[in-house]
């Protein structure tokens, strides 16, 4: 039947770059191996231009996700590994005496690149988180009194391993909040692993991939996925989400304004992504635990749960209006 | 790396409870100070500037010895002040001393709040000697405090701005008002105190006492305070009739006239011509059995009795704002037929005194035609010969005083009249008698209540006269007319009366006159709101006054018709939106289907629902797609066709 497809996209321009992100998704799929969900919610990061945290144990393919992502939309790729000796220069760059010119020349660091992976995040000290996380910010950086801007689009996918590992500087949450989503990749399942197992080598693989889409039509995507029918009904539901967690005794605080609009953004891109014109609910609990996972704390009195449980405790907490 | 954990919070709790306390319990006990002892409230004030210094300084906090010492010092003290433990001066004296006491040991939250219940009650302890509007005012902002205290203290979050909690008390208290406005309205009135609130002597009012000796009135006359106001329900008296009986004094001992024993309660019958005139009196306590009336009453309130002199008497004396409805004749007759033996009472003297006094009774007796003869003697000798009427008649000392007032000082106020007068009516063989009471009254232009003030308090006299029977005679009108006519100020033009400085700024004058029309108001709405008033409420609301059935049962329902309001308002504001069409008839659909077992659940979007009923019901799964389609589009894309989707919904046959 013809309309059992709710609110298609067919209509709408952007409808031949749906496809090549779904095409994008698709070779993407093929490289890191049943984590479609994952990828979804990254490509809405990297739509809607916020950034991203992958919370999760080493080898799981977190920077295979990065690089696949950055290789299909075709963005220049910049990997910078956080150590406790790196200094903020490493990252954003520094000027340099040159003997032949007799005069300082900046050396751009690896954040003028598109899409950045930051491995570790939590190791380095905080004062090598702040000057990416303020170039996060600004998306642009500043050196020696002039202000580079960072190229559009720009896009951080920073990992962390989990907390309890010696060593460490956990992001403290006000830098959380710079992160459009927080998501966890998890352990492939049992047909993934054997395909894995079975399989070449990924990173040839990723050698022979294709970019799909360019920045430009990442740009428009964006800017398509913002203009996305929103209606009153759905507000509303965000809005009971958004007034449980701050009303509920349960957490210690609720979600801030700037995470209700991120949390709107994220579910409009979810619902590009599903070739949907209009948001509904469903788009706004598939964003749901990458968005709220990492803002909301439980209260100490609480069993303090994974992300993914708040998330799910809070969706069912909440009737769709 | 562990974080720091911040420091035991409870130094910090302990400091912000106790400053609330404090200032709560600072607010409420100040009242206090007027009416107690003052080292009872500076030892309460002590203690708390020493808790200060324990949370402030780190002074040492109080042994337990001493604690206890403290406890029985304070008992002691009270029995000391007071000799007694009962009564609401030594019964607050304790309540505040215990409260120190318990500041003394004051820890953590539970001692906390029961200061603040206890400081509470201190508050309500302040009406005990007060009832007036400026402490009414002061309440206000005092239980307010109180209750932000409460709030302050009680919170769980410490960093709670006091403002918040001021805010939140703010709101208690006038959500808590309707229900206090029933419950002062219904809830019933007990005739009589509640409490037997005898206050000592010399704290009570100036006012009228049961006796009358020379002084006795005059010193009344310094005092402006009110002692009653009237409002006439018929046209009001003249001035010169207005005459408010008190009590009727028989006895004469050569100095004080006291109304002795009862010897007679007989009926009589009151003759009267004219029109009744009828009144409500809002009488200040006077801490006597009696109501006054105006002369002469004919039928008092319920629970009063009339006795054969005409003084209305109730059973408890008045200690607080009294109310009642009397009607009285100004001209009339009574006493007509009394018995002789009754009579003789009224014509009883001291043997062995005053002997110039009885020597001109007698030249007037066997002069005289007839008795009525003698009085207009004795009137005329007050007015022709050179008596004045004054405030200080200077004193009269010895056992003659009648005759040294009538041959010597020849000054004196109404009582020195009204004695001398009736001992030479006695003296002269004509029953006569002294009655006290107030003379006069101001009209009050704001609210047309007439003021009777303690200023006016007057003692006049009766005579007996065959076939008159009593006759009012007052000689402090045949010496002054102006007294009885126009009032104190014009008759006693050079001395300085209490109202003499509100008659010479008139502007002054007006503003009294408000003050006390707010006063009255204040005392006719509130104050004096007991039985009479309920009554007469329940009587407009068409009930039986006296039911204690119905009464809870008004009560009970009164409360609840505000209490179902207050919900009623937040329901309101809570409600959930009304479900539209388009959400009214996917409701229905989704019904449907969870009478097929396939119960949507709150938080489960459609498209899942869809997707769930269709792999259970692949019958199903075409027609539920593309209603959910449609209503998706309907809600979330706001397109497409309602009616349509209606249809869809309607034709929808699990």
């Amino acid at each position: 039947m013809a309309n059992d497809q709710p609110i298609p996209i067919r209509d709408l321009p952007v409808h031949g770059l749906v496809d090549k992100v779904a095409m994008a998704i698709t070779a993407a799929n093929r490289i890191i191996l049943g984590k479609e969900t994952q990828i979804r919610l990254a490509l809405v990061c990297l739509i809607t231009g916020g950034h991203l945290l992958i919370e999760d144990i080493p080898g799981v393919g977190k920077t295979m996700l990065a690089q696949s992502l950055a290789h299909l939309l075709g963005l220049s790729y910049q990997r910078i590994q956080f150590t406790s000796d790196l200094l903020p220069a490493d990252i954003i760059g520094a000027s340099i005496y040159e003997r032949q010119s007799g005069e300082f020349r900046f050396h751009p660091g690896p954040i003028f690149a598109h899409l950045v992976l930051a491995d570790e995040v939590n190791r380095a000290t905080p004062k090598a988180q702040s000057a990416l996380l303020e170039a996060m910010e600004e998306r642009q950086v500043t050196v020696d009194g002039v202000t580079r801007p960072l190229p559009q689009p720009f896009f951080v996918i920073a990992t962390q391993n989990p907390l309890h590992q010696v060593g460490t500087f956990p992001l403290p949450e006000s830098q959380l909040d710079r992160f459009l989503m927080c998501i966890g990749l998890g352990y492939p399942g049992e047909q993934a692993e054997r395909e894995l197992l079975r399989g070449r080598d990924r990173r040839e693989l990723l050698r022979d991939l294709k970019p799909v889409l360019n920045a430009p039509e990442l740009m428009s995507l964006r800017s398509a996925a913002f203009d996305l029918h929103v209606s009153d009904a759905l507000l509303d539901y965000l809005q009971a989400l958004v007034r449980h967690t701050r009303e509920s005794p349960r957490y210690e605080n609720g979600l801030s304004p700037r995470a209700a609009i991120a949390f709107k953004h994220a579910a409009q891109a979810w619902a590009l992504l599903m070739g949907r014109a209009g948001v509904i609910p469903e788009d706004l609990q598939a964003v749901l635990p990458g968005v709220v996972g990492h803002r909301l704390r439980m209260q100490a009195t609480h069993e303090s749960g994974t992300p993914a449980a708040v998330a799910k405790e809070l969706l069912e907490a909440v009737p769709i209006p | 790396m562990n974080a720091v954990l911040p420091a035991n919070p409870e130094p910090h709790l302990e400091r912000t409870r106790l400053l609330w306390t404090l200032a709560a319990l600072a607010a409420m006990t100040l009242p206090h100070a007027l009416h107690l002892a003052p080292w009872i409230v500076l030892t309460a004030a002590l203690i708390a500037l020493w808790r200060l210094g324990v949370v402030y300084f780190g002074w040492p906090l109080f042994s337990r010895y001493t604690r206890i010492a403290f406890g029985v010092l304070a008992f002691v003290g009270v029995y000391a002040t007071y000799h007694t433990f009962n009564g609401p001066q030594a019964g607050t004296a304790l309540l505040i001393l215990l409260a120190g006491l318990k500041l003394m040991e004051a820890r953590g939250l539970r001692d906390y709040f029961l200061l603040l219940v206890i400081t509470l009650i201190i508050g309500i302890t302040n009406f005990f000697y007060d009832q007036t509007i400026p402490l009414a005012i002061y309440m206000v902002p005092a239980v307010w405090l109180a209750g932000t205290a409460l709030l302050n203290i009680a919170h769980p979050d410490t960093g709670q701005s006091p403002l918040t909690s001021a805010k939140t008390s703010a709101r208690l208290l006038l959500s808590a008002l309707p229900v206090a406005l029933v419950l002062f309205l219904l809830f019933p009135r007990i005739p009589g105190p509640l409490w037997s609130l005898t206050l000592p002597q010399h704290s009570a009012v100036t006012g009228l006492s049961t006796s009358m000796s020379p002084g006795s009135l005059s010193r009344l006359a310094q005092s402006d305070a009110i002692a009653f106001r009237v409002k006439f329900l018929n046209a009001a008296p003249p001035r010169a009739q207005r005459y408010w009986r008190a009590l009727v004094l028989h006895d004469y001992d050569g100095q004080t006239w006291t109304p002795g024993n009862i010897m007679w309660d007989g009926s009589d019958t009151l003759s009267a011509r004219g029109a009744p005139v009828n009144y409500q009196i809002t009488l200040q306590p006077n801490h006597l059995r009696v109501l006054y009336a105006l002369d002469l009453p004919a039928q008092g309130p319920a629970n009063t009795r009339l006795t054969a002199d005409y003084e209305l008497l109730t059973p408890h004396p008045v200690t607080e704002l009294r109310l009642y409805s009397a009607s009285s004749y100004t001209d009339y007759r009574y006493g007509l037929d009394i018995p002789a033996w009754e009579l003789r009472r009224d014509m009883r003297l001291p043997s062995g005194i005053d002997p110039r006094a009885r020597q001109l009774a007698q030249s007037w007796r066997a002069s005289a035609a007839a008795p009525g003869q003698i009085v207009e003697d004795a009137l005329h000798m007050f007015h022709q010969q050179p008596f004045r009427y004054t405030l200080q008649p200077g004193v009269l000392s010895g056992p003659n005083r009648i005759d040294e007032f009538l041959f010597v000082t020849r000054s004196g106020f109404c009582e020195h009249y009204a004695s001398a007068f009736v001992f030479l009516m006695r003296a002269a063989g004509i029953p006569a008698h002294v009655v006290i009471g107030y003379q006069g009254g101001t009209r009050n232009p704001v609210d047309g209540y007439y003021t009777v003030r303690q200023e006016d308090a007057h003692a006049w006299t009766e005579v007996w006269l065959a076939g008159q029977g009593w006759v009012r005679v007052d000689p402090t009108a045949a010496v002054d007319p102006a007294r009885v006519d126009q009032g104190l100020a014009a008759a006693l033009p050079g001395e300085a009366i209490p109202g003499y400085f509100f008659n010479a700024h008139p502007w002054v004058g007006q503003l009294r006159n408000a003050w006390d029309a707010l006063n009255n108001g204040w005392n006719q709405w509130i104050l004096a709101y007991g039985p009479e008033l309920q009554s007469r409420l329940f009587a407009g609301l068409g009930m039986t006054y006296g039911n204690w059935l119905q009464l809870v049962l008004v009560l009970l329902v009164a409360i609840g018709a505000i209490l179902m309001l207050v919900w009623l308002v937040l329901w309101w504001r809570h409600r959930a939106p009304r479900p539209s069409g388009v959400q009214r008839d996917y409701l229905r659909f989704c019904r449907k289907l969870a009478n097929c077992g396939l119960t949507r659940s709150a938080s489960e979007g459609p498209l899942d629902y869809a997707q769930r009923v269709s792999h259970v019901r692949p019958d199903l799964a075409v027609s539920v797609r593309s209603i959910s389609a449609l209503y998706m589009n309907l809600r979330y894309a706001d397109s497409g066709d309602a009616r349509a989707f209606a249809r869809l919904v309607h034709a929808f046959r699990p």
